[in-house]
């Protein structure tokens, strides 16, 4: 298993539209992966749960990934954050 | 015949059967299935498959009808149809508490909806309405009546609220018009019905217990009525009223391009709001003469950092580009606490439209003010330019604004970039602006009222807050005395004054604003042709300033 740190960097926070290119992008891969903030967790697969942590703006986040694939997912969740989201 | 009243949102007559669209409620009483849980997954599991299904139409729909980044909140709908907690609450409440799909569904749906309700951001809060919209999905989905009204004939879309899914779904060629019982004129429903020319009315009390099936329904979206089941006059007066509103629109468009002169021989000159060069060329198109408001909102919005000074001079250079010479008014900045722009750190306010935003902000931001003076500067060589400060509310303000363009113009001479000096004009858009409009009017080169902001701080209404927008009224007496002031100081300053707010556009209103001697009226691109045409048919008339 391997956990990143990493701050978000979305005006509006994670709310509909980032959630789901977050989601669609850790679903590509069959690691179970958690998105860690403020003592809660959610499964990163699961857009209810990521939008219900209230993700906002320049608050940092732990993810964590386990599985064969486990690698890929956290550099392409990292890639997404940094690249804030740009591309649809 | 019974009569309804609502706030009118999209003008136009409409006529025609009723078609009645419900949603399910979510209210589903807990109720025991009382066989077999397996049973109950199967409906619940091909209810979602169905629902999966619908919503890939609507989200391709929705690409080809909206803005990119409009269409994929359906994309986030699919996610959340597919979600696994959302799934697994249904599953527990079906094995577990023995509950029926349905009101499984309901109560894992309002338990989640709740979940964001309660959260502070309204970004997050808004998500509830989502949640919801998936839900009632699948609960039509699971009821064995499938939805057997579809409309095969033009008819008018009587509806509690318009749900986003809905508004994509809607077949334009079958709508001739829109009537729902909440919402207000900023809801899904109002700016959809705008943006496709179909008769509005919204926030209409009573409407689902006055309408049932195969009623006919009448209404006017200038005026907000509607009949159930009008008798013979009343048909009679409104399609003969739509007959003329038709040969209005068309006359309009023959004559877009030529000048509009009231009935008494004053011209009044017809521009056009704009926020892209594309706004600016599909205005020229419609016989737009300027540009009497370029917002600039857009650029600073939806992002993590502020646009750059090379950025904003090249939207406005391309700006200039497409108004072809004609002038181009070119507002700053106006935002404030209530708009999404993280990375300006304005703090949170109990009130924004109160707080610091527009000028205020930016007098405090010298930073973002400047930067966007010298870009708007470097585009000023390339045509007919000036620069409009919004929210002002005393002339030292302007003073301040107009330091820091002889500043910003001194900066670029010394950096070898052209700045010729531009004409500075006022939003008079605060009741206090339009009482010292003589003061303002001495330091400014023109006036642009902005309608909307003046009624809403004129009469203290929010007219986004269905509970007192029925009050909101740019007609108003005591509004049209500020614009009565702000045109008199204007004339008599010799600077000229435009309309650039809804009211621009709005046939109760023209009449009045042309007779109290506004010189320009700055609409949506679309409207321009019907501008025209109003000033045309406008007899010289007193104004009625006392209530």
């Amino acid at each position: 298993m391997i956990q990143i740190e990493i701050p978000i960097n979305h005006p509006t926070g994670l709310h509909a539209r980032p959630a789901a290119q977050f989601v669609n992008a850790a679903k590509a891969f069959s690691a179970r992966i958690a998105v860690r903030h403020d003592g809660r967790e959610a499964d990163a697969k699961s857009i209810l749960s990521i939008m219900a942590l209230g993700l906002k703006n320049q608050c940092t986040v732990t993810i964590l990934a386990d599985g064969p694939d486990e690698n890929d997912a956290i550099n392409r969740l990292k890639a997404l954050i940094e690249s804030n989201f740009a591309e649809g | 015949m019974s009569s309804l009243a609502g706030i009118p949102v999209s003008p136009g007559i409409a006529l025609g059967p009723a078609h009645i669209l419900t949603h399910p409620s979510l209210d589903v009483p807990e109720a025991p299935h009382g066989g077999n849980a397996d049973t109950e997954l199967q409906r619940f599991h091909r209810s979602v498959a169905t629902s999966t299904d619908e919503l890939k139409a609507i989200h391709a729909a929705a690409e080809k009808k909206l803005r990119k980044q409009d269409a994929e909140i359906f994309s986030a709908h699919l996610l959340m149809l597919d979600d696994p907690a959302l799934i697994d609450a249904v599953v527990s409440r079906v094995r577990v508490a023995g509950l029926t799909a349905e009101s499984a569904v309901a109560a894992a749906v309002r338990d989640t909806a709740s979940q964001f309700d309660a959260m502070d951001d309204p970004y997050f809060r808004e998500r509830a309405a989502d949640v919801r919209d998936i839900g009632r999905r699948i609960l039509k989905n699971l009821s064995e009546v499938s939805a057997a009204s579809r409309a095969d004939a033009p008819g008018v879309l009587v509806t509690g609220e318009l749900l986003p899914s809905d508004t994509v779904a809607l077949d334009a060629a079958l709508t001739a018009g829109i009537a729902t019982e909440k919402g207000g004129a900023t809801s899904h429903a109002s700016i959809l019905a705008r943006s496709l020319g179909i008769p509005c009315v919204v926030g209409v009390a009573g409407l689902l217990d006055a309408v049932r099936p195969g009623d006919e329904i009448a209404l006017d979206g200038a005026t907000g009525e509607i009949f159930v089941n009008p008798d013979a006059d009343t048909k009679k007066r409104l399609t003969e009223l739509a007959e003329k509103l038709r040969i209005r629109r068309e006359t309009a468009r023959k004559k877009k391009d030529e000048p509009a002169r009231a009935r008494d021989g004053r011209r009044v000159a017809v521009y056009a709001n704009a926020a892209s060069a594309d706004d600016i060329s599909a205005a020229l198109e419609n016989g737009a003469e300027g540009v009497g408001l370029f917002r600039t909102e857009f650029l600073f919005l939806d992002r993590a950092a502020m646009p750059s000074e090379d950025e904003q001079a090249e939207v406005y250079a391309r700006a200039v580009a497409a108004a072809q010479g004609r002038p181009i008014s070119v507002r700053l900045l106006d935002i404030g606490g209530d708009k999404p722009a993280r990375y300006l750190q304005i703090p949170q306010e109990m009130n924004p439209f109160l707080g610091l935003r527009a000028v205020r902000l930016l007098l405090e931001r010298p930073d973002v003010l400047r930067a966007q003076i010298r870009a708007i500067l470097r585009a000023a060589p390339q045509g007919n330019l000036s620069i409009l400060v919004p929210m002002i509310s005393d002339p030292a303000e302007l003073e301040a604004v107009r330091r820091h363009i002889v500043a910003c113009r001194a900066e670029l001479e010394s950096r070898g970039v052209p700045a010729p000096p531009v004409p500075l004009g006022v939003m008079i858009e605060v009741p206090a602006a339009a009482l010292c409009a003589p003061a303002l009017a001495r330091i400014a080169d023109y006036f642009s009222i902005g309608t909307n902001d003046l009624t809403q701080y004129c009469l203290a209404v929010d007219r986004g807050n269905p509970a007192v927008a029925s009050l909101y009224r740019p007609t108003h007496p005591s509004v049209l005395r500020l614009i009565d002031l702000t045109v008199r100081a204007a004339h008599d300053a010799g600077i000229k004054v435009s309309v650039c707010g809804e009211a621009g556009s709005d046939p109760a209103a023209v009449p009045h604003l042309v007779n109290l001697g506004v010189d320009t009226l700055s609409v949506a691109a679309a409207a321009v042709p019907d501008v025209k045409e109003l000033v045309r048919n406008t007899d010289p008339a007193p104004v009625p300033l006392d209530a």
